[in-house]
C-alpha cells in the first residue's frame, strides 16, 4: 500500500487499551467477566450481561462469521484506494460482539453470510495496526 | 391516552441542492409556512422541539452552518418559549414524540417543530476532511471507512439480499417507485427527472450493493409543524390525529396505544435514507413475511393504488434527504386528506423514521382516537 497520510489513529481509552495493544502484537483481545464469564465489546466499560467490572484481558481466536460487506468506491481511506471490501464480523467466542475488518484480499467474496472467517491484523505505515480478514474458513 | 392531540400544520422551504442562503434563512421560511398552514400566529408559539444534528460524515457541526438549533431559531423568530428541546441525533418521529409529551403535560399549548438540512460549501459531504484522529466509538469504525457513504447499511443490505434472494432489480424497484411517485411532488428535488432501468443499473456504485441513485440527494431545505392539543386548534386548521408513538426497542408499544393493526394502515412512509432500508420494517411489522418485502414492492403492492402505498412523496429517495421530516409530512397531508394529487385513502397513516434498529415510529390519522375522541371532537367544536 503507497501510503503518505494516515488512516485515522484511534485515540485510547482504559477501555479501549487492551484492543489496540492486542491489535499491535497480532491478537484479538477483548475483555472477559470475572463474575459471568461473557465477553465485551472493546468500548463497554462493564460486562453488558451483569454489569460487572471485574474483568481481565482475553485473547481470542480470531474466528468470527461474516455478518455484512460491502465494497466502498469512494476515497474514503488515507493510502487505500477503492474499491475497498469493508466487512462486520461477530466473534466466534461472544456473537454479540462486532467487529469491522478490511479485506484487502477479497477473501469474503462469494462468502455467504454467516460464513467463518478468521480475523488478523495488519500494521500501518503509521505503525498502527488494523484488523484485517486474513483467512476463510473456521 | 394520548389525549386529543394533533398536528395543525406543516410548512416546507424551497428544496435546493446547493444555495447561497444560509441554513436559518430555510430554517425560517418553513416555520413561517407551517404558522400560516396552522392559521397561528409566532406569539402563540410556546414550546419548540428540534433535531438538528447533521449525520454526515463530512460535516463540520458549526451552528447556522449546516445545523440550527432551538437558541438560533428562538432568537431569529422572537418566540417566547415555556419548553423547548434539541433531541441529540433523534428523528422527526421522536420530536413529535416529545411534543406529544409537553402538551399532554400541559407545559405548553402550541409546538413549533423544526428540521433543516444543509449541504456546507466547500467540503466533501460524505467524507469531510479526513480527521487524523478517531475519539470513542468512532475508532472501531472510521479506520475501516465503515461511516462513510452508508457502508454499514451496505453491509446490512448484502447481507439481507443474500439471505433472501434479492438484487439489484429489487432494489430498482424501489429507486423507480420513489421518482414516480416524486413527480407528483412539487417540492421534490427529483419532480422532473424520470430514472430508466439502465440508466439505474449503469450509475456508479458507491457502496455496494448500493449505487449512486440508491442515496438520497443531499439537499438544503427545512421542513416544520405546529402540534397542540385538539382543544387548542386554531381556527381554519386542518388536524391530524396523533394516535400512537413508540421506539424501535418496543415497535408493538405503537399498535396497542392505537389499537390499530398493520393491517388497518392506509398508506407508510418509511426511511429511505438509502434504497434497502424499506425493506425491514415491511418485515419488522409483519405487513410481508420475513424476506417478503423486496417482492412486495417490485409485484406494485406498494404502489400509490396497491396494497399499502409506500412513500406517496417520493421518499427521500425522491424529495431529497430531509431526515425523514418529508416523510412525517407526508403522513400529515395523507392523513388530513390535504396530499392532492398523491392522495391515497384516508387512514391511518404510519410514519417510521431512522435506521433498523434505531427507529421511531407515529401513527398519524384523519379522526380522533377512540375513547377520547367524542369528548375532545365536541371541545373543538
Ligand atoms: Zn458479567
Amino acid at each position: 500500500m503507497d501510503s503518505t497520510l494516515d488512516r485515522p489513529l484511534p485515540v485510547t481509552t482504559l477501555e479501549t487499551e487492551p484492543f489496540w495493544e492486542g491489535a499491535r502484537a497480532g491478537r484479538l483481545v477483548l475483555m472477559r467477566c470475572a463474575e459471568c464469564g461473557r465477553l465485551a465489546p472493546p468500548l463497554a466499560p462493564r460486562c453488558p450481561a451483569c454489569l460487572s467490572a471485574a474483568r481481565a484481558p482475553q485473547t481470542c481466536s480470531g474466528r468470527v462469521s461474516l455478518r455484512g460487506r460491502t465494497v466502498l468506491h469512494l476515497p474514503a481511506l488515507p493510502g487505500h484506494p477503492p474499491p475497498l471490501v469493508v466487512v462486520e464480523c461477530a466473534v466466534a467466542e461472544e456473537p454479540a460482539v462486532m467487529l469491522v475488518a478490511l479485506d484487502p484480499e477479497g477473501i469474503s467474496e462469494r462468502l455467504p453470510p454467516g460464513a467463518a472467517l478468521r480475523l488478523g491484523f495488519a500494521t500501518e505505515a503509521n505503525g498502527q495496526a488494523y484488523a484485517v480478514v486474513a483467512g476463510a474458513g473456521a | 391516552m394520548s389525549g386529543g392531540i394533533v398536528i395543525a400544520g406543516f410548512g416546507c422551504s424551497g428544496i435546493t441542492r446547493r444555495s447561497r442562503r444560509g441554513i436559518a434563512a430555510f430554517a425560517l421560511d418553513a416555520a413561517l409556512a407551517a404558522l400560516q398552514d396552522a392559521r397561528l400566529d409566532r406569539a402563540e408559539i410556546d414550546g419548540y422541539v428540534g433535531a438538528p444534528f447533521a449525520t454526515n460524515a463530512g460535516s463540520p457541526h458549526a451552528e447556522c452552518g449546516d445545523e440550527i438549533s432551538l437558541k438560533s431559531v428562538a432568537g431569529m423568530m422572537g418566540l417566547r418559549l415555556a419548553w423547548g428541546a434539541d433531541l441529540y441525533r433523534r428523528y422527526p418521529t421522536d420530536m413529535v414524540a416529545a411534543a406529544a409529551h409537553a402538551l399532554a403535560a400541559g407545559t405548553c399549548r402550541h409546538v413549533l417543530g423544526l428540521r433543516a438540512m444543509y449541504v456546507a460549501p466547500g467540503l466533501d459531504y460524505a467524507t469531510g476532511n479526513g480527521a487524523a484522529q478517531a475519539f470513542g466509538a468512532d475508532q472501531m469504525t472510521k479506520p475501516y471507512a465503515y461511516t462513510i457513504a452508508g457502508a454499514r447499511f451496505a453491509a446490512r443490505a448484502w447481507a439481507y439480499m443474500a439471505r433472501h434472494g434479492a438484487g439489484r432489480e429489487e432494489l430498482f424497484a424501489v429507486v423507480d417507485l420513489a421518482r414516480r411517485n416524486a413527480a407528483r411532488n412539487p417540492d421534490a428535488i427529483w419532480r422532473d427527472r424520470p430514472l430508466d432501468r439502465e440508466s439505474y443499473l449503469q450509475a456508479r456504485p458507491v457502496a455496494e450493493p448500493h449505487g449512486l441513485f440508491d442515496c438520497d440527494m443531499p439537499v438544503c431545505g427545512a421542513q416544520a409543524f405546529v402540534m397542540c392539543r385538539a382543544a387548542d386548534l386554531p381556527a381554519g386548521a386542518s388536524p391530524a390525529w396523533l394516535t400512537g408513538w413508540s421506539g424501535f426497542g418496543r415497535p408493538e408499544a405503537l399498535w396497542q396505544m392505537s389499537g390499530r393493526s398493520p393491517a388497518d394502515l392506509a398508506s407508510a412512509q418509511l426511511y429511505d435514507g438509502f434504497s434497502s432500508m424499506v425493506w425491514e420494517w415491511l418485515d419488522g411489522f409483519g405487513i410481508t413475511p420475513p424476506g417478503g418485502a423486496p417482492a412486495f414492492i417490485r409485484d406494485g403492492c406498494a404502489e400509490p393504488d396497491g396494497r399499502l402505498p409506500l412513500n406517496t412523496f417520493g421518499g427521500a429517495l425522491g424529495e431529497g434527504r430531509l431526515h425523514g421530516m418529508g416523510h412525517l409530512r407526508e403522513a400529515y397531508l395523507q392523513a388530513t386528506g390535504r396530499a392532492g394529487p398523491r392522495q391515497v385513502r384516508p387512514g391511518p397513516a404510519l410514519v417510521q423514521v431512522g435506521p433498523y434498529d434505531d427507529s421511531s415510529f407515529v401513527l398519524l390519522e384523519p379522526d380522533a382516537p377512540r375513547g377520547t375522541a367524542r369528548r375532545t371532537a365536541r371541545s373543538t367544536g
